[in-house]
């Protein structure tokens, strides 16, 4: 039986990478890997607006 | 408390409503101080002590977090886990949160609560968040890999910030 010992032991790859996560991102859909990267990306608008000390763009100005 | 709609702060808010002694590390935290990298966990360092752990798994209780590796399994950490300073990649119901009770070469909550800022996220909630520079600090002590390729974007976000 797989114990939770074993797999706190060693999470990684030797190259550092966390295996894991690639295969639970793996798991989901195309669409569902967009709105984990969606969440995380609004999750750091909101932290930046809730620590803005003045006005400012929230987007970038149109390159063209 | 309203829970935010925000998967990512809707964690954060249910450590500290059980008053977790918690700070961001990794990606998340290098995105909150300016770099421009991508990052799909919540990496935390958090405080090993006794209470704390009995915190912890009860704030884990609520996002109902299986560990990562064998989600079939629902393998659920213990405080014995908790309490080491062991990495548990888990996966919650708002998606995955890593649990480090160490970072680099063993350093601990306490020893990296001295270069944490804190941070709003939101109108009722602050965050502790580590440093950049001891981000990098720890990443070129730990020369993986993976850490390694990071290193050059933390380096000169870390300049920029200086700058401005």
């Amino acid at each position: 039986m797989l114990s939770c010992d074993r797999i706190a032991m060693s999470p990684y790859g030797s190259d550092g990478v966390d295996v894991t996560l690639i295969r639970w991102m793996l798991s989901l859909t195309p669409a569902e890997r967009l709105a984990v990267l969606q969440d995380f990306t609004d999750f750091v608008w909101e932290v930046r607006d809730a620590n803005a000390t003045e006005s400012k763009p929230r987007h970038p100005p149109d390159a063209g | 408390m309203q829970t935010p709609r925000n998967r990512n702060l809707a964690i954060l808010q249910t450590l500290v409503d059980h008053q977790v002694e918690f700070l961001i590390v990794g990606g998340v935290a290098a995105v909150l101080q300016g770099a421009p990298i991508n990052t799909f966990d919540l990496d935390i360092v958090h405080s090993t002590n006794p209470a704390n752990v009995s915190r912890v798994l009860a704030a884990l209780g609520e996002l109902d977090a299986i560990y990562r590796a064998q989600p079939d399994l629902r393998l659920r950490p213990a405080a014995s886990h908790l309490s080491s300073p062991g990495h548990q990649l888990l996966l919650t119901r708002l998606g995955p949160l890593d649990l480090l009770g160490s970072i680099g070469i063993g350093r601990t909550y306490s020893d990296l609560l001295g270069h944490a800022t804190e941070m709003k996220a939101g109108p009722s909630l602050s965050v502790r968040v580590l440093d950049l520079e001891t981000q990098i600090a720890i990443k070129e002590e730990v020369g993986g890999e993976k850490d390694q390729a990071a290193l050059p974007i933390l380096r000169r976000t870390l300049e920029e910030r200086r700058k401005a």
